[in-house]
């Protein structure tokens, strides 16, 4: 199994080989051994608790203990009542990852990720997004879906589990191979469709009881369809791990017993705007950590259009250009043109960090840290040494301070002739005041 | 964070680059080793595979004890050499208290897994790769200079698995190991901001949740950068964890 769980891994860091994935779904399918009994119920959970310690002791969960709070206290509502099996105990957390997520472990643990909760406009929604995980531990469908996988669907499903993790984001490769199996099986291929479909009635029809609006269920999947990019429906047939949204959505609709759903993706609730405008903040700055410099922009714009004056999201929007800047560079630079492949990308950044430092003050540093960035991409040594100095000033208890202090040093040694005189490249003076507080 | 695929670029990097180019070092190594005093052991990863039966929780605890001990091996190899440790606290008591450093950490782990794949495509023995973590964090609690990531991954087979392998290796004339650890380190200097240093080891028949072996690739991970080291490994505790597994197993 190791070796197969290597190849596997091999799979998921670049795309696949069809051969390769054929293979090794035929070898997954012969040699994944079922030998699963009632008593492995309790294997389970423990397995799902040693994840969930392993998740926070990595710093996977973001360990917002308010935010948790507010959380568990919806999940709770929802589960009024209901007997958990044994060992399981309800508990749900934020994942730190702006992708559209969300799992549960057998051991009870639910988490959310940051970009779901980002994407989502009500309660209501959420309720369902819990509600739904919650069915899959309360209802053993790891078990449950483990042993139809080495049963009737055994080829199906090892065709889906390849499928998924070939395609998998950067984030579930990491829970792969770090022997995180349950939480990236969860996290990537659900339980498979008929569980799924399950969870989604379950959830949808517990909703109105608990207080909760029906329509929460078809608004919540409907979110995610227009995340989404969905396969084709004979596609998804062999290797769909969850069932077609749109079906998904008629389906809750139907068992929900609710027909008017106005959902207007626009409108966010006054209960939930307090959960979703952090997390939108908060997945800008996730996005650009994970290099993703697209989602990152469009991210931080959105909190932008409803938050214009935060300067850290302008700092998360400076930063995704800067980092497309350079990708772009560099992508010239392979094809034999080198020099600066996006002036208009850099003056983007660059008004991103101006506007950052107009709103965020004259003690506020980042700015001039992404200003330096930029300056050093067009080849501004002097106004790049300007900003670095005035960023580092103080030495301040600043972000990378080591590092920046090092390259500055560098860069002087460089400059011919001393201390440079500051001419501003990008439009703000390097040598302006000096803030005195440490960065924010 | 992500042990097994740090150590499946590292093998990725050893095809690429030819197992005559490790370590890898960059330019200026030998002025930072010159400077270098204080080493801070950054939280280990390791991922534990089994060849023979599904464990359940096991695999994922004992894991866990298994960084506990190849970071306890990689601090005492850096108390032998001439650095010193950071006397720097990663227990999970201290993170229950500590949000700021589980951040600081899942940074880490993000900022490794780039510098893996970094690793993966570079070419010969000479290095320029950046690391893009904040490292100020740590460097300041830690007070060093010089972070040491050290990430795994190892097997070992059950006893149902080593007789099937015997009887394949007698059919095929093939003979396996029934255990195996790789390590991989990376040396990050905080002060630049990059990886000054890379090594990657895998020793066939090195049992991870043996303490005495796990020692043995340490030290042959470690030995260019820490120098030679003369700890001898104790075998006293070889048993804990395999007896601890088999413990888990019965529950």
């Amino acid at each position: 199994m190791p070796r197969i769980r290597s190849a596997l891994a091999f799979l998921a860091a670049g795309p696949a080989h069809p051969a390769a994935m054929l293979l090794l779904t035929l070898l997954i399918a012969v040699f994944t051994t079922p030998g699963y009994a009632a008593d492995d119920h309790m294997k389970f959970v423990q397995k799902g608790r040693a994840e969930s310690e392993q998740l926070w002791r990595r710093g996977f969960t973001l360990g917002d203990e308010a935010l948790d709070a507010r959380l568990q206290g919806i999940l709770d509502t929802l589960v009024a009542g209901t007997t958990n099996p044994p060992g399981v105990a309800l508990k749900v957390r934020v994942f730190r990852s702006p992708e559209n997520n969300a799992f549960a472990l057998p051991d009870g643990s639910i988490y959310v990720f940051a970009g779901l909760l980002s994407q989502l406009t009500s309660r209501d929604q959420l309720a369902f997004i819990l509600r739904h995980e919650a069915e899959h531990a309360l209802g053993d469908h790891a078990l449950k879906h483990l042993r139809s996988t080495n049963t009737k669907l055994g080829v199906l499903s090892a065709l889906s589990v390849v499928s998924s993790l070939a395609i998998g984001s950067a984030l579930v490769d990491a829970l792969v191979q770090s022997g995180l199996g349950l939480t990236a099986a969860a996290s990537v291929n659900g339980y498979g469709r008929e569980l799924e479909r399950e969870a989604d009635r379950a959830a949808a029809v517990r909703l109105g009881p608990a207080g909760f609006d029906g329509c929460g269920a078809a608004e919540a999947l409907e979110v995610l369809r227009r995340q989404e990019k969905q396969p084709g429906r004979v596609a998804n047939t062999f290797w769909g791990s969850h069932p077609l949204l749109e079906d998904r959505i008629r389906d809750v609709r139907a068992v929900a017993q609710v027909r008017d759903c106005a959902f207007d993706s626009t409108r966010v609730s006054d209960t939930y705007a307090p959960i979703k405008w952090p997390m939108l903040k908060l997945s800008a700055g996730l996005w650009v950590a994970a290099r993703e410099p697209i989602r990152a922009a469009r991210t931080a714009e959105a909190y932008l259009a409803r938050f214009p004056g935060d300067p850290d999201a302008c700092i998360s929007l400076g930063e995704a250009y800067a980092l497309a800047a350079e990708r772009d560079t560099a992508a010239a630079a392979r094809s034999g043109t080198p020099g600066h492949a996006s002036p208009d990308t850099l003056e983007l950044a660059a008004s991103a960090f101006r506007r950052a430092l107009d709103l965020g003050g004259p003690d506020y540093r980042p700015p001039l840290r992404g200003l330096a960035r930029v300056a050093e991409q067009r080849r501004d040594t002097i106004a790049c040494i300007g900003f670095l100095e005035r960023y580092l000033a103080g030495n301040a208890q600043v972000r990378d301070r080591r590092m920046l202090h090092t390259k500055l040093d560098t860069l002087r040694a460089h400059v011919p002739g001393g201390a440079p005189t500051p001419t501003d490249s990008a439009g703000i003076s390097p040598a302006g005041k000096v803030p005195e507080q440490k960065e924010k | 964070m992500a042990a097994r695929r740090w150590i499946l670029l590292a093998a990725l990097a050893l095809v690429v680059g030819g197992c005559a180019s490790l370590p890898k070092t960059s330019a200026d190594f030998a002025e930072v080793t010159k400077r270098m005093d204080v080493i801070a052991v950054m939280p280990t990863a390791f991922t534990l595979g089994e060849q023979g039966a599904f464990t359940g929780q096991a695999v994922t605890e004992i894991s866990h004890d298994i960084e506990i001990e190849l970071n306890a091996a990689t601090g005492a190899l850096v108390n032998e050499s001439r650095f010193k440790r950071a006397a720097f606290d990663f227990s999970d008591s201290t993170l229950a208290q500590d949000a700021e450093l589980r951040t600081a950490i899942f940074e880490q782990h993000q900022a490794m897994e780039g510098v893996f794949k970094d690793l993966a495509k570079s070419k010969g023995k000479v290095i320029d790769i950046a690391y893009r973590g904040n490292v100020d964090m740590i460097a300041d609690r830690a007070g060093a200079e010089y972070l040491l990531f050290v990430s795994g991954s190892g097997y070992f087979a059950t006893a149902g698995a080593k007789a099937k392998g015997a009887l394949l290796a007698a059919l095929g004339g093939g003979v396996s190991s029934t255990s195996g650890t790789n390590l991989a380190g990376v040396l990050v200097d905080a002060k630049t901001g990059r990886v000054v240093w890379y090594n990657s080891v895998g020793l066939e028949n090195h049992d991870p949740r043996k303490p005495s072996q796990l020692m043995q690739t340490t030290q042959k991970l470690a030995q260019q950068l820490l120098g030679k080291s003369r700890i001898k490994p104790d075998t006293s505790r070889d048993r804990l964890l395999i007896e601890k597994l088999k413990a888990m197993k019965k529950a």
